[in-house]
């Protein structure tokens, strides 16, 4: 059993050495996260693999914004415990798209009150992708601005730019870019 | 819309919350009056969402590679040093590499950016699309994000970013920061050492073919020495004088041929040494060549022609004497 001092040396970990810290906790509770989906949870052992992996993330990701500052139990017992919500809602996605399968007037019926979140998903993939295709250095320092919340001297000093006036240039050079590369989307979904 | 740098600035700010007062009135005057620039805002908060999923993709394909590499290894992590993974030290150099940190911070060919390109557009903004931010919150609402590697829907959690806890880590830029140039002089060495291996291998496998190449020549002389010595072994050769090379008398450079008729006459290929020693001979009238091709008559059988080259030569040699009046008795 973990003391909470060790559980918050892990968000230690993961703030000052990210990808490390994601591996070892990644290689430590795998095995134990995954017999307890596959055993009580009754969840497959693909799946599994794949629930416990965005477990790792969303403890990474809740860490980065801040949600996370403390833990109260082991690290073990708080992956366990996002691995047994993810394990219900994938159980419930599985359910929904058995239902909607056999009967797709119901999936429309359905999805008539749920359009505007359609509409986001739709526009949020549309970013990504743009933001991928743009790739580095406008993906990297949009991460570090909008994600990581870096300030632009921070962000100067960690690429190595001139000044935060080239950083902020930069930005602004990079958000003029995806604005064109999200045309085409806006122009299908008018 | 025309953005310009300034109302990128603005909108961070109000998606921060950070505006106030008659800042916040202007702005939201704006929001209701300029749909464009309404859609503009709304484009903005989604490049917020875009950014952490863009960020997350990555830490699942980082764990995915890891998972393969942990069934090939067993559970072997590269744990990087200096608080900063390698895959970060690539990318911030490739980064790095891309960008010419001059004036205005130019980006290179590949990724030209248009500087003032006008990006109107005629719609509206949709209904009910734009988030309520009476919480500090940038979008609320379910996300989906879709695993990379088969493309299988998994939920992610509801929350999204949440303007209010934006927490900076300045310790964690500073240190990575000062890494960089680590980053670099650990990818050389790496490249020094894995060119080093290479020349090793190179040098291992010449020393490995030269030793196979030794052993096998050797292999060859000793069966070709165990097959003449079987071949003459009944043959009753009387003892011989001449059983070293010529050169190891004298100083004379010997011929290749004559080298070779030497050897053949000390591995008791009689023979075919004969043929070749006749040959040197003839060529060089050479009476100790004489005396040897007489004694390698001698030593295949061949006693006649030995008989017949001792007396025409009128050869005066105890030795080869002693061994015609044994071979008469």
């Amino acid at each position: 059993m973990e003391t909470s001092s060790i559980a918050v040396d892990w968000i230690l970990e993961i703030r000052n050495n990210e990808n490390a810290a994601l591996r070892q906790l990644y290689s430590l509770y795998k095995s134990d996260c995954i017999a307890w989906l596959t055993s009580n949870a009754n969840v497959q052992l693909e799946d599994a693999k794949e629930i416990f992996q965005i477990s790792v993330v969303i403890l990474y990701d809740n860490v980065v914004s801040g949600k996370l500052e403390q833990l109260n139990s082991n690290v073990k017992s708080y992956l366990i415990g996002i691995c047994k919500n993810k394990a219900y809602e994938l159980y419930r996605a599985q359910k929904k798209t058995s239902v909607t399968d056999q009967f797709p007037t119901i999936k429309s019926y359905i999805m008539e009150g749920v359009t505007e979140k359609e509409e986001l998903e739709e526009r949020i993939d549309a970013m990504t992708s743009a933001l991928n295709a743009l790739g580095d250095p406008c993906r990297l320092l949009l991460q570090l601005f909008y994600y990581k919340k870096k300030s632009m001297d921070e962000i100067t000093g960690l690429m190595q730019y001139k000044n935060a006036s080239t950083t902020k240039n930069l930005k602004y050079k990079c958000i003029k870019r995806l604005q064109v590369a999200m045309v085409p989307h806006k122009e299908i979904n008018g | 819309v025309n953005l310009t740098e300034q109302d990128i600035e603005l909108i961070d700010a109000y998606l921060a919350n950070e505006l106030t007062g008659s800042e916040l009135s202007a702005f939201e005057e704006r929001l209701t009056t300029d749909l464009d620039f309404a859609e503009e805002v709304d484009m903005m908060k989604v490049l917020q969402v875009g950014t952490k999923r863009s960020v997350l993709e990555d830490k699942i394909k980082i764990l995915q590679q890891h998972d393969l590499d942990m069934s090939k290894h067993s559970g072997d992590s590269d744990r990087s040093t200096n608080g900063v993974s390698e895959e970060d030290k690539m990318r911030m150099l490739r980064a790095m590499d891309d960008v010419e940190t001059g004036d205005g911070g130019k980006i290179d060919g590949n990724q030209s950016i248009i500087d003032d390109e006008l990006v109107h557009s005629p719609q509206s903004m949709v209904d009910g699309l734009v988030s309520d931010d009476k919480e500090g919150k940038v979008l609320k609402g379910e996300l989906n994000i879709n695993s990379v590697v088969d493309g299988r829907e998994l939920m992610v959690d509801g929350e999204l970013v949440d303007s209010a806890q934006s927490i900076v880590d300045g310790a964690q830029v500073e240190e990575k920061s000062k890494t960089m140039d680590h980053g670099q002089k650990d990818i050389d060495k790496k490249s020094n050492v894995r060119m080093l291996y290479k020349v090793l291998a190179v040098a291992a496998s010449l020393i490995v073919v030269g030793v196979m190449g030794n052993w096998w020549m050797n292999e060859m002389t000793e069966q070709k020495t165990t097959v003449a010595e079987n071949t003459h072994l009944n043959i009753d050769m009387p003892d011989s004088p001449y059983t070293s090379y010529r050169s190891e008398d004298s100083n004379e450079i010997i011929s290749k041929d004559k080298k070779r008729a030497y050897d053949l006459f000390v591995i008791k290929e009689y023979r075919n040494s004969s043929k070749l020693l006749m040959d040197e001979f003839l060529l060089n009238n050479d009476t100790l060549d004489l005396k040897f091709a007489i004694w390698s008559h001698l030593g295949s059988g061949n006693v006649m022609m030995a008989d017949s080259l001792f007396h025409q030569y009128k050869i005066r040699d105890k030795y080869l004497e002693a061994a015609f009046k044994k071979l008469e008795k």
